[in-house]
């Protein structure tokens, strides 16, 4: 992830933080399971391209969540709060019960844990994905913009 | 490195202000050394383009190619101008600094510090300054008049369009041309063909990227990608063109990893020295002729470092002109899905364009103007992580499938206004920090005015009319009400006619040093309405040229 990209999430996650104090934090690992689970349900297989999961975006993305304090933060209040929100750990739901709580999340408060915690997984998710050769099977593009560019006619 | 010829004229910053001066002095036979802070780069393994993982990919960050500037008063993004706020239909419509500071852009000062400067990854837009924008304040009231008029620059723009490969049919509205473009257009882009069959106003933008091969460099092959980098050298940032010419002539030194840290004054009020860290090694160098070309923002920081008990405002600020007048981009952006439209994340950034409002008076009540461009691939609709991320909200199976069927309808139309400078935008010197050489950063300050949130809605206006007729679903609007942003900043070492009003006279001469000279953004007076300033300020470059060398 580039410089420009990582500080931008940080600054997304850094309002809902205010007051925090990472020196005097403990870090719950964010377990891998839970963000596997997670990602395929934002970014499940179909016909032309695998789950996030096959594509090992979960381990990524626990990687960049883990190298910075406050979005390691964001995220623990994020697990805490889908395990506690369904009566029961979350991985122990229903599927439909799990999107409905993640479509919850998609409408919420931007300004509160899981609105916040859902955009950023979410917006994560997505980059970490389609940057991916195999996501993108069956759009009209190459893997990459180069060598070959795309030359006119276009229409 | 050891010099070994004594140079005529050193040259600090490599930017499109350093490079085209070092061009016109090196091609009338002068031997120029020029310094430049940042490192080189090399486009084919700098800018890969060419591998999965492109869109996660911006610019590069080498060692040292990235200035250290801090932020003072942004202003404060008061709820009463909530209709200004950026929203998507992806990230809804909540703004988590509502009532406080204005942030700047995550990346902080764009600018490159790099052979080339900042056009290594500028977009290549190419404008003329409408001739009316010279005289800004004789017609609006407001800002400041240029010391020199269009038809001084204009044999100037010409040569700069001939040596980039500007590419074109023409240069816009009342911008006479002596001669036409060196190429002919590029092909239009899906998106800008919608927009031209939907509206009257919509032109071939200009653009210094080579539409057939030109200059021993090749043809664009559309990848869309111009401000990641380009890695093929068709687009002319000045490291392939002005400095390759240059550097062929054997006149030009180029000292990369060159910091100046100040100028030194010597008798007469000549500068007589330069102090300079090159690759981590002191020395002091002997001043023939100087410019400064080191941006709007790191020139007047350069300036004021340089005070000394003769000179305590810094150097060159004998008006107390140096570092006032920022003026910062301002910018809306409109985009939406169309249906319909296919393959719009192909071709060439920038393409189309609408001069229509792009003079000093477009707006009733207000001062300047702004242009529109057509902006799908610049601002990031090239790929499925720019659609996921703006455009198509959602999750799962449905939304998958969603995003292969709008992938390519993208549209984004963007307008860059002018700036009429205010008292509290300025660039001073940090109190507090300094960068690893002990020279205090540059601090910006920069606030909206009236002016501009009137002209932030007029924008916004017009490029959500743009996007209606042409069929766009609106799906995601930015701008720098809620962000501030400084791809073009300007004004903080402005040219005057008289040496009370500004830093250098109409040729970038400084009133107070003689042998000191400024080309750079820093010394327009005004923004202008919207036009980019790269082919103005090389134009500028190229006219200094010719003055020093009387
Ligand atoms: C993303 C982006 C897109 C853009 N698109 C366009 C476009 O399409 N068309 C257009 O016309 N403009 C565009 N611009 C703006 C354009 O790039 C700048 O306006 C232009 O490059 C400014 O030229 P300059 O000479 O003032 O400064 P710069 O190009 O920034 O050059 C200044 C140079 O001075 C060097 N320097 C600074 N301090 C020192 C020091 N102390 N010692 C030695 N060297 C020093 C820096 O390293 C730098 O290389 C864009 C800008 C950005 C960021
Ligand atoms: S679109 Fe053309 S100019 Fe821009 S980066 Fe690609 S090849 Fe270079």
């Amino acid at each position: 992830m580039s410089l420009n990209r990582r500080k931008a999430l940080i600054t997304m996650a850094a309002p809902f933080l205010v007051g925090f104090d990472p020196a005097e934090a403990q870090f719950a690992p964010v377990g891998q399971r839970f963000l596997g689970k997670l990602v395929d349900l934002i970014l499940p297989q179909d016909a032309q391209s695998p789950a996030a999961s096959a594509l090992f975006v979960h381990v990524e993305l626990q990687e960049v969540v883990q190298s910075h304090e406050l979005l390691a933060r964001l995220f623990e209040y994020g697990l805490s709060w889908l395990d506690q929100v369904g009566g029961r750990p979350f991985l122990d739901l229903p599927e439909a019960v799990q999107i409905e709580i993640l479509q919850f999340a998609s409408q919420a408060d931007f300004n509160q844990v899981p609105g916040r915690f859902f955009a950023v997984l979410r917006l994560m998710a997505c980059d970490i994905y389609f940057s991916k050769a195999e996501a993108i099977e069956g759009y009209p593009l190459q893997v990459a913009p180069q060598p070959e560019g795309y030359p006119p006619p276009w229409s | 490195m050891e010099l070994s010829k004594t140079p005529d004229v050193i040259v600090i910053g490599s930017g499109a202000g350093g490079a085209s001066v070092a061009y016109g002095l090196v091609s009338q036979g002068a031997e120029v050394l020029l310094l430049e802070a940042g490192p080189w780069f090399e486009p084919v393994e700098d800018y890969p383009q060419d591998s999965a993982g492109w869109e996660r990919r911006s610019f590069p960050v080498k060692e040292g190619s990235q200035a250290s500037i801090t932020f003072g008063d942004l202003g404060v993004l008061d709820t009463a101008d909530r209709d200004l706020m950026r929203w998507s239909d992806v990230a809804g419509r909540e703004h988590p600094q509502m009532g406080q500071q204005r942030l700047p852009y995550a990346g902080g000062y764009s600018h490159v510090m790099g052979v080339g400067g900042s056009t290594l990854h500028y977009v290549g837009e190419a404008h003329r300054l409408h001739p009316e924008a010279f005289r800004f304040q004789t017609l609006t009231g407001q800002g400041a008049d240029w010391p020199i008029s269009y038809d001084d620059l204009e044999p100037y723009y010409t040569q700069v369009e001939h040596l980039m490969g500007v590419a074109g049919t023409d240069a816009g509205p009342a911008r006479w041309q002596s001669a036409g473009f060196a190429l002919p257009p590029h092909p239009m882009s899906t998106g800008a063909q919608v927009l031209m069959q939907s509206g009257d106003g919509w032109v071939v933008n200009p653009r210094a990227v080579n539409s057939e091969a030109y200059d021993e460099r090749p043809a664009c092959n559309y990848c869309g990608q111009c401000s990641r980098g380009c890695p093929l050298g068709d687009k002319a940032s000045v490291d392939v063109t002005l400095l390759r010419r240059a550097l062929d002539s054997g006149r030009l030194t180029l000292m990369a990893d060159a910091h100046v840290t100040r100028l030194v004054l010597g008798a007469g009020g000549r500068v007589s020295h330069l102090d300079v860290v090159h690759q981590g090694a002191e020395r002091r160098i002997e001043a023939p002729q100087v410019v400064l070309a080191a941006g709007a923002v790191n020139t007047p920081r350069l300036l004021l470092a340089s005070a000394s008990a003769a000179q305590p405002n810094g150097v060159a600020n004998g008006s107390g002109q140096v570092g006032r007048h920022f003026m910062e981009t301002l910018r809306w952006e409109s985009a939406g899905l169309v249906q319909g439209l296919r393959k719009s994340h192909m071709g060439l950034p920038s393409d189309a364009t609408d001069w229509g409002f792009a003079v000093p008076n477009a707006i009733e009540g207000l001062a300047g103007g702004f242009k529109l461009s057509h902006t799908t691939l610049d601002t990031g609709l090239g790929g499925p992580i720019g659609y996921a991320t703006r455009m198509v909200p959602g999750f799962g199976a449905a939304w998958k499938a969603q995003m292969r069927a709008h992938f390519g309808s993208a549209l984004s139309v963007a307008a860059i206004g002018q700036v009429v400078a205010d008292e509290r935008s300025k660039v001073v010197l940090d109190a507090a920090q300094v960068d690893r050489f002990g020279v205090p950063v540059a601090q910006i300050h920069s606030v909206l005015t009236q002016n501009s949130l009137g002209l932030l809605r007029a924008m916004q206006s017009e490029t959500r009319a743009a996007l209606a007729a042409a069929g766009a679903d609106l799906a995601d609007e930015t701008s720098s009400w809620d962000e501030f942003i400084a791809t073009h900043v300007f004004g903080t070492a402005r040219m005057a006619a008289r040496a009370e009003d500004g830093v250098v006279n109409g040729g970038g001469q400084s009133f107070d040093h003689e042998n000191l000279w400024i080309s750079d953004a820093s010394v327009f007076p005004t923004s202008g309405a919207g036009e980019a300033p790269s082919l103005t300020i090389m134009a500028l470059g190229l006219r200094m040229a010719d003055a020093i060398l009387g």
